[in-house]
């Protein structure tokens, strides 16, 4: 799945996998890192440095310029993610938000709120896309009772990137 | 005007005020009544609190312009809501918040004890004197501090019910009642006799706490079916005018596992405690519950239902209460931009050391006393005082020069009290009569300091903030280091680090005197107490069981030169292992105790083997009890869910063909049997045939143990051909 090639300011790239893209996003988030600023904002404890570390590392010796250019966020209630949300300022370089939808799933969140809470956030991402390319990556849903956020977001997505989980083949049951 | 004196056992809601239960020194329990107001407040864009006041003018409520403290933002303007019927505050607050969502709310939570706490100083189970007319106090004070050591024991009447067996297993036939040293036994087979002779104790004895097991999940709700069934009026509360309150059963997600709590039973005018659905009550008792709603506010029956971080909190809301600071419904404080470089080293939890792996003889455990909220008192580490700018410059750690923080102010002294506590302790003779009931009073506060520090990144912590959770951990790993520093410097080794703990050894040392220099070195360094928790006389760091080269930190063993053990993180610290199992690996320890040195430990092995290899003849001629062999695991999801399913899955779809239910987070036993899917559930009514048991499968998991055990001397030995 190769998202750099179709990042452009005004454009809300939603990417659903079953880990959240969580390989391909560090990827992204490195290369981007090497061409510039980015703002990595993390819903679902998804962000791994240490794996962004090593694909720069890959392309550079001193990767302590690219290092200096990612800069994240973590929100770990969906109250939170609105609030870093709103207070992410508009800037023309991309935004990643990993696993946005994770805290909306908290079942101690009403429905109705984390509902009302998402559309807050939509409405700052439309914001956030105008100055620069967003990616939003979304796992399945945790809760049945909320995949409609997952539609929701995916609606107001300009493109949706969908990879499905490989399927295994048959297996020989084992005789003993 | 009437005045008494006595000890404050309970305090709820009313539409008119709260009620409060006062034991008084004469032994008569009364019920009093006291005007109580309570006030919320909200905040926001200013168009929308023009709308809420309006919305709000309509009802029964005072409304006020005001300017109260957020701990993040400083002072604000918000809307006071005032209103004299405390009983309905959430249906208040709860419609306000659904018509005006965007508003941000505070103190609209929290808990009515809490708030009458912080306006009256008289602490739960504390002495208090009331000035009263008729029922109506006029005027009440505190005699007490919820901080003193020695608090005035209450003399309270504890009515014990405990059925003849798990009634989720099987029907209970007898109620067994115990009373003081009376004890008795109720048949329960006929419902009518028997809610007569009940009601009759209860009107008799007037208990101030009834003790059950299974309570909450069965005997409560069960005496309720009953006394609507047969008509003979029931009420289980002291105070007549209420009903039982029941709350339903949940699972929830919490220390990295599902968790099951069981429907609960709360009483009024009387404590109820359901030993069975108590989180903690198997660890430190009526004791430590009682200590933990003396020191946080909360309600005895609450706190022994709820985790000690219910407490923390509770402790986070009565200081922000007294310092005029808001308490946010919804906290939304957000974590601050950190580069790549600047997370990586920001994201770290305590310092554990790989360990020198084998077998060691006369090795120190100094331990650092509460390390993480001493670090949180000294260090002045709070949400509010950790990252800010100033100056032009980011601390990364707390201010020491600042204001104390309200999470330090809230710990302190529950801190000094635990070392207290624990200074009396050490003491003490062990043969002492209050060295059960300071030990258990200890633990109770011990686990209110273990949470603590999760509470500060926790995300539906009040007061968290995740830079104030890094800033612990890295002076906590700064100190490590300093520890280990001094420890190198005066020639001791140091052979394992786990967050807060050190095990050092070094020729010729072997008495605690040895290291009391070693420690006033450390102390003096860091500036956090350090104890010794003991010299072993041989411990035991083990390896990898995949992979031998590689030391696993948190697993060990030893024996202490009074030959009592400790040990971490192997199969008998394990709530999965079998009873069975357990006492034959505790067996071989204690044998093995009685070696003094790692040579001694080795010759005592042959002993150990003929244990173990009795054991197990044991178990194939069928000598031991099937009750040893039961298997205790939770679900970690519906079994619906399950792909593949775990034993656990089995025998739970056993039991579903059998009407029971389960939810996520519940445990259950089962036995490991010779049939199609494995196992045996316990709780089946037919018995395991025991020519079905798993033989084979019960040594390998004995075997396993004693690999653990044997390990470390037997990879200098010889190889692992013993059984």
């Amino acid at each position: 799945m190769d998202i750099l090639p179709v990042l452009k300011t005004g454009k809300l790239i939603a990417v659903y996998t079953s880990d959240a893209a969580c390989t391909e996003s560090m990827s992204l988030i490195a290369e981007l890192g090497l061409r510039g600023a980015v703002t990595i904002l993390d819903g679902g404890n998804r962000y791994r440095p240490y794996q962004v570390a090593t694909f720069l590392r890959r392309k550079m010796v001193d990767i302590s310029i690219a290092a200096n250019r990612l800069l994240s966020r973590r929100a770990f209630t969906c109250y939170e993610m609105n609030t870093l949300l709103s207070s992410t300022p508009s800037l023309n370089h991309p935004c990643l938000i990993l696993d946005l939808l994770n805290t909306f799933y908290d079942d101690h969140v009403s429905t109705y709120e984390a509902y009302r809470l998402l559309k807050s956030c939509l409405g700052q991402m439309q914001r956030l896309v105008l100055s620069g390319p967003v990616v939003v990556t979304l796992p399945p849903p945790l809760a049945d009772d909320r995949d409609f956020l997952l539609e929701q977001v995916c609606r107001q997505a300009d493109e949706v990137m969908i990879q499905e989980a490989p399927v295994c083949g048959p297996t020989q049951p084992s005789l003993f | 005007m009437a005045e008494a004196t006595g000890w404050l056992l309970d305090v709820y809601a009313e539409e008119d005020g709260i009620t409060l239960w006062l034991l008084t020194d004469d032994d008569k329990r009364l019920r009093l009544r006291m005007e109580f107001v309570v006030t919320f407040y909200a905040a926001g864009d200013f168009s929308l609190l023009r709308q809420a006041w309006i919305y709000l003018k309509q009802k029964d409520v005072r409304l006020e312009r005001t300017i109260r403290r957020d701990l993040f933002l400083g002072e604000r303007d918000v809307m006071a809501v005032t209103t004299s019927d405390p009983a309905n505050i959430h249906k208040l607050f709860g419609d306000l918040q659904r018509q005006f969502p965007a508003l941000d709310y505070y103190d609209a939570d929290i808990p009515i004890t809490l708030r009458f706490i912080a306006q009256s100083n008289v602490h739960l189970l504390g002495r208090c004197r009331v000035i009263l007319d008729g029922e109506w106090v006029q005027t009440i004070e505190p005699l007490s501090s919820p901080w003193g050591i020695d608090p005035t024991p209450i003399p309270l009447r504890i009515l014990t019910l405990t059925p003849d067996c798990n009634p989720a297993i099987r029907k209970p036939r007898q109620l067994h009642v115990k009373y003081n040293q009376r004890e008795y036994s109720l048949s329960l087979d006929s419902p009518r006799a028997f809610l007569i002779s009940l009601k009759a104790d209860l009107q008799r004895l007037d208990p101030d706490l009834i003790l059950t097991d299974y309570g909450d999940t069965w005997l409560l709700p069960q005496l309720i079916q009953w006394s609507e069934e047969t008509g003979i009026e029931l009420n289980l509360n002291r105070d007549r005018e209420r009903h039982v309150l029941t709350r339903k059963a949940n699972s929830y997600f919490a220390y990295g596992q599902v968790t099951f709590r069981g429907a609960q039973a709360h009483l009024f005018g009387r404590w109820h405690i359901d030993r069975k659905n108590a989180m903690s009550f198997g660890e430190y008792g009526l004791e430590g519950a009682m200590e933990q709603a003396r020191v946080t506010g909360i309600g005895v029956q609450e706190m022994a239902r709820k985790s000690p971080g219910a407490g923390i909190t509770a402790m986070q809301m009565l200081t922000a209460q007294r310092n005029n600071t808001m308490v946010p419904v919804q906290k939304q404080q957000v974590e601050g931009k950190k580069t790549l470089a600047e997370l990586i080293r920001a994201d770290h939890g305590g310092l554990i050391y790989q360990p020198i792996i084998g077998l060691h003889g006369n090795v120190a455990q100094i331990d650092f006393s509460s390390m993480y909220p001493a670090i949180m008192v000294k260090h002045n580490i709070s949400p509010e005082t950790v990252g800010r700018t100033t100056k032009g410059v980011s601390t990364s750690v707390g201010q020491d020069d600042a204001p104390e923080g309200l999470i330090p102010k809230a710990l302190r002294p529950l801190l000094e009290k635990r070392l207290m506590l624990k200074n009396i302790l050490s003491d003490l003779d062990p043969r002492d009569c209050r060295v059960e009931t300071l030990k258990a009073r200890a633990a109770a506060l011990k686990w209110l300091l273990v949470v603590c520090f999760g509470y500060l990144g926790y995300k539906n912590a009040r007061f968290g903030k995740i830079e104030s959770h890094e800033a612990v951990t890295a002076m906590s790993r700064e100190l490590m280091l300093q520890a280990k520093e001094v420890a190198e410097d005066m020639g001791f080794t140091v052979l394992h680090m786990y967050v807060d703990c050190l095990f050092v050894q070094q020729a010729g040392f072997h008495k605690p005197s040895d290291f009391t220099q070693l420690m006033n070195a450390i102390e003096e360094k860091t500036g956090i107490p350090i104890a010794l928790e003991g010299v072993f006389k041989w411990v035991a760091f083990l390896a990898s069981k995949r992979d031998a080269r590689v030391p696993v930190p948190n697993q060990y063993f030893g024996a202490f030169q009074d030959g009592s053990l400790k040990y971490r993180g192997i199969e008998l610290r394990r709530r999965d292992t079998t009873l069975w199992v357990r006492k034959i690996q505790l067996k071989a320890l204690e044998s093995l105790a009685h070696a003094n040195t790692p040579r001694e430990f080795a010759d005592r092995v042959p002993e150990v083997m003929k244990l173990v290899e009795d054991a197990k003849r044991d178990l194939r001629m069928g000598r031991v009890p099937l009750g040893e062999l039961v298997i205790r695991q939770r679900l970690s999801r519906t079994i619906e869910a399950y792909k593949t399913p775990s034993p656990a899955a089995h025998a739970a779809r056993q039991l579903q063909a059998h009407g029971r239910q389960f939810a996520p987070g519940q445990s259950l036993e089962f036995l490991f049997a010779r049939n199609a899917i494995g196992v045996h559930a316990w709780e089946l009514d037919e018995m395991l045939d025991l020519g079905k048991l798993d033989t084979k499968r019960y040594c390998r998991l004995m075997d396993r143990a004693m690999q653990t055990i044997f390990d470390p001397i037997l990879s200098h030995m010889f190889t692992w051909r013993l059984f």
